[in-house]
């Protein structure tokens, strides 16, 4: 299985090659990079476990831009609607900076932060994915981004409790947790929080802190992602052990 | 292998494998600073020479350049090495100087300030290792700009050579392997003549010692098998014993000959009495010491059977029957008398034989006797022989041995010089550490300090690098792990 993502969709993504990746034939002359689904096989279980009723909204957040926390909603998004055959509704909540709809190819219409504002209906809002099941894509906003301050509130439980009639699992796709306090407020609508870390560039200190962020606005933290893991050790070397 | 070990393995080769950059860049540069080290430096040659010194008998006055033993774990009378105080050295400068604008097309000055330093400092090394010349002080002294340091030089070999030392090493040492070599043998060059006479009269110093010992040894060998004869075992007792043994011998041959006459008698005594039997009459006895027991009663009865036989014979005839009867009684006498003369004689045979038995079995114990006893005799005697050669040769030598020291010491008032044998040739190659040993030893250190840099950069690293930071620094689980595949 296969997620396609858009050029800024961040950096823990595939060159697409053959036999590696699948093609956006929407915009055949896009780059477009991609990350196997396998590797994020845990993650969706644990994001199946998140919630109760088999309803659940958990959300993928990074301690930075460019850690990898767009690429990482895509991909379990795009698993738990192919791999699981669950409706999914993948959800920008990052209004910093949106990727979604260049990543999908998606053209430009009303998104998350219209459908909160009331000046859009979610239904004319949401878009599918073609090529990844039951997955529907909720862009951030049209142009100019939306304000992040708006984000917590009755208006995104409402929307939220409006979208499980399209979905059994809402993937939110979060800004970053140290730069903004975003995630923090809207962390307490949310099951639980899957934190991005990017080897070789996360410090210890960063993922205490952003650790204890997500803590302290009560929401649990379903575990960590690796990004970007480098190995070392030559293939033929590691068969050894 | 266990899960433990195997983790331990992965961490390690993760460690290696990370930074292996580090590593390669650490023991390449490790290497690179060697052998530049080593090119730049070249190295240090030592020349070595083999001389033999004679003895002078000026050694305790003019000696006063120095010389320094080797420590090189052979014997330190046999390996020396030239070395000179710096002062005294001094007066040398002009002479290497100009074997220097000879043989090297560098500027002769560096050279000789190389050497200048090169002496200063190994005299601050050395100074512990005068060498005692077995003169009246130590070969350290002020020194005399004005003596030919090349004579003084020869002094102190000489004087460090008296003894028995004959051939001595000198080792020069010097960053250049032609001019270490030219130099000590510029400082070796010198009086040759005379030379010889010595070492040979020095030689048979050794030749009569060597043969002084060994009959010195003979001579106390004997001595000592001499002072431990058992007792009982010396000359005297030995000869005593075989006077003893030769009388007893006499004594017991001249028994055996009476007794052996004795024997002979009784023999014939015995034929005497067998025909007198055989002839039918009466057998007396030879000897009154032979009558047996009863031998007057038996002759009684005997003559007064044949008065008896008589007067029947007279009125009876010969072959009646009571004649008869009279003649067997007769008879049975007779050779009772015979039997019992005929025991007697048998009886002293056989003692006589017995007697002469024993008497030649001690005559033979006796002749054995006297045979061992003249030969420990004999052997007594060749080994005072041989002692008193071995004594004679012993006093030859020692003669010998004071002759030639004699002749070595009138050479040594007279004679002071060095021969060389082997003069210095251009070592081959530098006695510094080998290169390719220092080129190995720097590989294996900056594998080391690599390897150690690479733990060190491990142990501080401050990022998320691997899941299991994550699990152990920030107690979260992992969830995923995406590989860092960019091409």
């Amino acid at each position: 299985m296969r997620v396609n993502a858009g050029a800024a969709g961040g950096n823990a993504l595939l060159p697409a090659r053959a036999g590696r990746s699948s093609v956006d034939a929407r915009k055949p002359g896009a780059p477009v990079l991609t990350v196997d689904g396998a590797v994020v096989l845990g993650l969706a279980r644990r994001c199946l476990r998140a919630g109760r009723d088999g309803l659940s909204a958990v959300g993928v957040a990074a301690l930075h831009h460019g850690d990898g926390a767009s690429t990482i909603a895509r991909s379990v998004s795009a698993c738990l609607a192919t791999s699981f055959g669950k409706r999914v509704v993948l959800v920008e909540a990052n209004l910093r900076s949106p990727c979604l709809r260049q990543a999908y190819g998606l053209a430009d219409g009303p998104g998350l932060s219209d459908v909160l504002a009331g000046t859009a209906a979610l239904e004319e809002s949401l878009r599918a994915a073609r090529g990844f099941g039951k997955l529907l894509i909720l862009p951030a906003s049209t142009q100019p981004p939306g304000n992040p301050a708006a984000l917590p509130g009755p208006a995104l439980r409402a929307a939220m409790t409006r979208m499980y009639a399209y979905a059994d699992i809402l993937v939110f796709d979060l800004a970053p947790v140290l730069p903004y306090p975003d995630t923090g407020l809207l962390c307490g609508s949310l099951d639980g929080v899957a934190l991005v870390l990017r080897a070789g560039k996360s410090r210890l200190s960063d993922s205490r802190r952003g650790v204890k962020a997500l803590r302290d606005e009560g929401v649990p933290v379903l575990g960590a992602v690796l990004n970007r893991e480098r190995s070392f050790i030559p293939r033929l070397v590691e068969r050894m052990f | 292998m266990t899960d433990d070990d195997r983790n331990f393995a992965r961490d390690a080769l993760y460690v290696l494998f990370r930074y292996r950059l580090r590593i390669v860049l650490l023991t390449l540069t490790s290497v690179g600073v060697v052998a530049a080290a080593i090119a730049l430096g070249g190295g240090t040659y030592t020349a070595s020479a083999r001389i033999v010194v004679t003895a002078a008998g000026s050694a305790g006055q003019g000696a006063q350049a120095t010389l320094v033993l080797a420590n090189n774990g052979q014997s330190a009378r046999n390996q020396a090495e030239l070395f000179a105080d710096p002062g005294l050295l001094r007066p040398l400068l002009p002479v290497l100087k100009a074997r220097l604008q000879a043989v090297r097309p560098r500027p002769a000055a560096q050279e000789l300030a190389r050497l200048e330093t090169w002496l200063a400092a190994k005299l601050r090394v050395r100074a512990w290792a005068w060498i005692w010349t077995g003169a009246d002080d130590w070969l350290v002294g002020p020194s005399d700009p004005d003596e030919v340091l090349l004579l003084r030089l020869r002094h102190a070999l000489t004087a460090a050579a008296i003894g028995d030392t004959d051939v001595v090493a000198l080792r020069f040492t010097w960053p250049d392997a032609d001019f270490a070599a030219d130099a000590l043998n510029l400082m070796l060059s010198g009086d040759e003549s005379a030379v010889a006479q010595a070492a040979g009269a020095r030689l048979d110093i050794k030749l009569a010692d060597a043969a002084l010992h060994d009959a010195d040894a003979q001579v106390q060998a004997l001595d000592d098998q001499l002072a431990f004869v058992p007792i009982g075992q010396d000359a005297a007792s030995l000869e005593r014993q075989r006077d003893r043994i030769a009388s007893r011998l006499a004594a017991s041959r001249s028994t055996g000959d009476a007794l052996r006459v004795e024997r002979e008698l009784s023999h014939r005594k015995l034929e005497t009495v067998e025909r007198a039997y055989r002839s039918g009459g009466w057998v007396d006895s030879p000897d009154a010491q032979d009558t047996p027991a009863g031998a007057p009663e038996l002759q009684q009865t005997f003559v007064t059977l044949l008065d008896k036989h008589q007067m029947m014979l007279s009125h009876l005839p010969p072959d009646s029957a009571k004649v008869r009867a009279v003649d067997y009684q007769i008879g049975e006498v007779r050779e009772q008398n015979y039997l019992a003369v005929k025991q007697v004689l048998t009886s002293r045979l056989a003692t006589l034989d017995e007697r002469l038995s024993r008497l030649n079995a001690d005559i033979a114990a006796d002749e054995a006797s006297a045979r061992d006893t003249d030969d420990s005799l004999v052997k007594l005697d060749a080994l005072a022989q041989s002692r008193a050669a071995a004594a004679a040769r012993a006093a030859v030598a020692q003669r010998r041995y004071d002759d030639a020291k004699l002749a070595v010491d009138a050479l040594a008032r007279n004679v002071s010089g060095i021969r060389v044998l082997s003069p210095a040739a251009p070592p081959p190659r530098p006695d510094a550490p080998a290169p390719g040993l220092l080129l190995v030893l720097a590989l294996v250190g900056g594998l080391a300090m690599g390897v150690l840099s690479a733990l060190l950069a491990e142990l501080t690293r401050r990022t998320m690098d691997r899941p299991r930071d994550i699990a152990r620094l920030l107690d979260v689980e992992v969830l995923a792990r995406v590989p860092d595949l960019r091409v």
